[in-house]
């Protein structure tokens, strides 16, 4: 700025010395008697052409580029601004391009490209078991998981790392009692901060000695954005957190940048492994089948991931032979035997998200490139429009001497000015986007945190890139412009008879392009709504509609173990006897929330070798009425079916059929495989009910076996009731609340609605479906913008024909058609392209449709006809205007 | 391109013409004239004129960017001041650098007279600047 203030202040200086010297002369003229007027007149004559003088007097400082580069720029910018309509469109058009483009590229860089914020992440490797679906027990977490018993081992023998570490991310809870809160907490070994290289900004991290068995609750280190939140950025260290009801002392503090392993969450607490048994009821650190840990190591230089994936295949059958415990399933100790680690990359941390948004998020990426092609395409033929407009004033540039090179560097500067305001725009679209994506991805229970970049690279080529496409085709015709002989140009300048027909060529490619490319994203946008629709309305076999899910923890009440039963049935009726709830089940599998538990069965005196899959749900009475699951044969379960009765469950119709049993299933008797926590056990089938879905709406329906909760002898201190109202669910929810204060303040509530669950599984989808939507939909609109501007162009030239038609005597009617004629001709071409092209594009797709084909010919064709109707309106407007002139008035226009 | 194209004339200044008939000359004058110390615009003009016996007048258009191109090549320095009559002007001094110009230029000036004038037939004579 001080440099553009003094170039203003010199020039202003110069004005004031030549004012100066003007003042000097005229008044040493009046001083030798030269009357006023007179000497005015004299000194004007001697001094000449005074701006001119400045300029040249300027010149010699050579700065004159600089003055006229400012000049043409505000030049530009009159002209910018008094076509608004034309500056808004052209601005509008590069913002969406650069905007989508840039957050869906962010949010795909955050997700899939980043390195994890620690040092040299590049030499970081996961560890994790080859075979993981032959494990049997407890799986905590969708990232490879290890027992506490196999982290011992490799922490003593951990070859070709230089330093390896455990995490595993998990809640605490910080309510007591009442509504349930809580903290995104991380189990970390002693090592986990030093291995990734993190420091803290305050106090310390863990270190080895933090972190030994039977060390009690040894502090917690806190992430800088908890810190933010909890203690406002002042003082922590020392201070006292309640986590899962036990006191905790901070004692240091990430840096901000740091947000854990897994990308996408981040995590607020961090604290060591060895604490596991102070801060839960049950621990986890001496089992074979509770797969709880993660692991990370940083290879030790010279070693490769490859070597050390394969030494560890070597030491594999030692670890897994001294780290089998009693509690492992007989049948299965084989396969544990034989199980073996690797490892894998992993400097760009692990992600959930990764997996589930990688292939949508590529989606859309492409999707988003098409939208910058239309929207080059649209700029261009705005572009061509404006400058071809304006080769009349050119040509009369040019005729009273303007220079050929400032004309071009006039166009050029207005290009500039575009696509400078166009990326700036972009740059604030696309900081709105990129927060309203992550906002979308946010759901109550799973906090989505993720590290946006504006990454200068990508927004400089796309400025390039808009740049080029404002400079090219603004540049193109102003070059024709500046070589035509002037007199030629203002000849045809007018409204010629038959000018301008070759040049509607090239906007009639770019026409057509748009056309094409438009289809193809209103074609994506039209199947991925198909297929959430579809995925919505698909009935999985039960209502979902009307039931909340209340999650219950009274661990903080301390039941023990065997009265646990009795508390939940007289919780369970309590919540009965509401009066607005029809209904109320609890299970231990809430359905389609992508929770699950499967076990082998076969039936019993067939031979245990003929085992099939099955999934199970442990369930009170009445789940069946809550969700209104049909029961087609037999009971449901009731107050008969205890601990002492014989085990009995209600199975599905596809369970039936699985096992051979045919109608006749009531009665039959199957056996349960041996689990770490319980034994072989034979059930009696007694009811049989409709198949419903399990964990997911895409999967289909698959074998269910129900078994009573009321015949559990382990029950838990959490519950999850289903119920069923026909009242709103707030007004539910409050009296639930309620009931459950009445009977302890010491029981943590949380509440979720049914289809708001279901609803938030399809993520994926919906975000898929409403971007797509979004980008269909601009498309489209560049399309009829682009096509409107085509048609009012050639309308605008064929005036004088049009005149001469009508005057011929050709109908208004005669005119449209020969105008649409042009219009229909293009989009015909585009849409025949944008078809096969979009058939081309959707098998690309076809993993990410449900119930409907990639190249669905239903869709195509409405995709077709919804385009065709659209740019049939955008091209009768310019006809109709066409049709409505006055052959007079038109003819003598010239 | 095509042959029947008007060539577009050049922004062209008769001014800058005669600059470059004195170039040199004319600088020579001006760092003369700032010897006897600062000057504005005008006061210079006045001076070559009067020195002259109102034969050489330095006209705006070709002392302004002479002074300008004096100043951007350290010769002179400028600051504004006030005049006698209480104007704001610009006055113009001479630097060390523009000293040593001008001693050079005279040298220079006095080399091509006396070539001239031997070319011309006429005796030298020396003339006071």
């Amino acid at each position: 700025m001080s440099w553009w203030q003094f170039f203003a202040r010199w020039r202003s200086d110069l004005d004031e010395e030549i004012e100066a010297q003007i003042h000097m002369a005229v008044r040493d003229r009046v001083e030798r008697g030269v009357p006023l007027e007179q000497a005015r007149v004299a000194v004007a004559k001697e001094f000449g052409n005074v701006p001119l003088v400045m300029d040249v007097t300027r010149a010699m400082w050579g700065w004159e580029w600089l003055e006229r580069a400012s000049q043409d720029l505000k030049y530009a910018l009159r002209r910018l601004i008094k076509a608004p309509g034309f500056t808004i469109a052209a601005v509008a058009t590069l913002a969406l391009g650069i905007g989508a483009n840039t957050a869906i590229f962010e949010l795909l860089d955050a997700v899939l490209l980043q390195s994890l914020p620690v040092k040299n992440p590049q030499q970081l490797a996961e560890v994790h078991v080859v075979d993981m679906d032959k494990a049997r027990g407890s799986v905590f977490s969708g990232y490879p998981v290890v027992t506490n018993l196999i982290w011992e081992k490799l922490r003593e023998d951990h070859q070709g790392f230089s330093g390896i570490a455990a995490w595993r991310d998990t809640q605490f809870s910080r309510d007591s009692g009442g509504n349930a809160r809580f903290v995104n907490g991380l189990w970390v070994s002693g090592d986990f901060f030093r291995v990734l290289g993190v420091p803290p900004i305050q106090g310390r991290v863990f270190t080895v000695e933090d972190d030994r068995r039977g060390c009690g609750l040894p502090g917690a280190v806190i992430s800088y954005g908890f810190w933010q939140q909890e203690f406002g950025g002042g003082p922590a260290l020392g201070r006292k957190l309640l986590l899962n009801d036990k006191p905790v002392e901070v004692i240091g503090i990430t840096p901000s940048s740091f947000f854990g392993v897994a990308v996408g969450r981040s995590f607020d607490v961090a604290v060591p492994v060895c604490s596991q048994p102070y801060r839960e009821t049950r621990s986890l650190l001496d089992s074979s089948t509770e797969w709880w840990l993660s692991l990370i190591g940083r290879l030790d230089p010279g070693w490769s991931v490859k070597q050390v994936a394969a030494y560890l295949g070597a030491i594999s059958p030692g670890i897994f032979a001294s780290t089998l415990r009693p509690d492992y399933p007989v049948e299965s100790v084989k396969d544990y035997l034989a199980m073996k680690l690797t490892a894998a990359p992993s400097a760009a941390g692990v992600s959930m998200l990764r997996e589930t948004y990688s292939d949508p998020l590529k989606f859309l990426l492409g999707i988003s490139g098409f939208v910058l092609l239309i929207t080059c395409a649209n700029l261009a033929s705005l572009m061509l429009a404006r400058t071809s407009a304006r080769e009349r004033e050119m040509a009369v540039r040019l005729a009273i001497g303007a220079g050929r090179w400032r004309l071009i560097w006039q166009v050029l500067s207005e290009s500039l000015l575009l696509s400078l305001a166009g990326a700036l725009a972009g740059a604030a679209l696309a900081r709105m986007l990129s927060h309203g994506l992550v906002a979308y991805l946010n759901t109550k229970d799973d906090a989505v945190t993720l590290d946006f970049k504006l990454d200068c690279r990508l927004f400089a080529f796309l400025l390039a890139v808009s740049l080029v496409t404002c400079v090219l085709f603004g540049l193109a015709p102003a070059l024709r412009a500046s070589r035509t002989t002037p007199g030629a140009a203002m000849k045809t300048g007018g409204h010629g008879m038959t000018a301008g027909r070759g040049r509607l060529g090239f906007r009639g490619v770019l026409v057509v392009s748009q056309v094409a490319l438009s289809l193809v994203l209103l074609f994506s946008a039209l199947l991925f709504t198909e297929s959430l629709r579809n995925l919505l309305l698909n009935d999985p076999g039960f209502r979902t509609d009307g039931v909340l899910i209340a999650a219950l923890d009274f661990t903080r009440l301390q039941i023990p173990v065997e009265r646990r039963g009795a508390f939940q049935r007289q919780l369970l009726d309590r919540i009965r006897a509401i009066p607005s709830v029809d209904a109320a089940a609890d299970t231990n599998v809430v359905p389609l929330s992508g929770a699950g538990w499967g076990n082998t069965v076969w039936i019993d005196g067939h031979d245990s070798t003929q085992r099939h899959d099955s999934n199970f749900s442990a369930v009170s009475s009445d789940y069946f009425k809550t969700l209104r699951i049909p029961i087609v044969a037999g009971r449901d379960f009731n107050d008969r079916d205890t601990t002492q009765s014989p085990r009995v469950a209600v199975v599905n119709e596809t369970f039936a059929r699985k096992l051979g049993l045919g109608a006749n299933a009531v009665g039959a008797r199957f056996w349960r495989e041996a689990t770490p926590s319980s034994p072989e056990e034979l059930n009696e089938i007694v009811g049989v009910v409709k198949d419903t879905k399990y964990r997911h709406i895409r999967r289909p329906a698959g074998a269910i076996a129900y078994l009573a909760l009321s015949q559990d002898k382990d029950a838990e201190s959490t519950m999850r009731i289903l119920v069923r109202s026909g009242l709103p669910m707030d007004a539910v929810e409050q009296a639930i609340r309620r009931t459950i204060r009445e009977v302890s303040s010491g029981i943590s509530f949380d509440f979720t609605g049914l289809q708001e669950q279901i609803r938030q599984s399809l993520l994926a989808e919906r975000l898929l479906a409403t971007l797509s939507g979004f980008f269909g939909a601009l498309a489209v609109v560049l399309a009829m913008i682009g096509l409107y501007g085509v048609m009012s162009y050639t309308v605008a030239e064929r005036t004088n024909e049009i005149g001469i038609r009508m005057a011929l005597g050709a109908g208004r009617a005669n005119v449209i058609v020969m105008i649409l004629g042009k219009a229909v001709r293009m989009l015909v071409v585009g849409l025949v392209l944008g078809a096969g092209l979009s058939l081309a594009a959707a098998s690309a797709a076809s993993a990410m449709l449900f119930g409907l084909k990639p190249r669905d010919p239903a869709t195509l064709a409405l995709a077709t006809v919804l385009l065709a109707v659209v740019a049939l309106a955008a091209s009768y407007l310019p006809a109709r205007r066409g049709s409505k002139l006055d052959p007079i008035a038109s003819l003598r226009e010239e | 391109m095509p042959t029947s194209m008007k060539k577009p004339a050049e922004k062209a200044s008769p001014y800058q013409n005669r600059i470059e008939l004195l170039q040199g000359t004319l600088d020579m004058l001006i760092l003369q004239t700032l010897q006897w110390g600062p000057q504005h615009g005008y006061g210079i003009s006045q001076a070559i004129r009067t020195r002259s016996g109102d034969v050489l007048q330095v006209e705006t258009g070709s002392l302004y960017p002479a002074l300008h191109r004096l100043e951007r090549q350290g010769w002179v320095h400028s600051e504004w001041k006030l005049t006698e009559s209480n104007q704001r002007a610009r006055y113009y001094r001479i630097t060390a650098t523009g000293k040593k110009q001008l001693a050079s230029d005279h040298g220079r000036w006095q080399q091509m007279v006396e070539a001239i004038g031997a070319i011309m037939g006429i005796e030298p004579e020396r003339s006071e600047p």
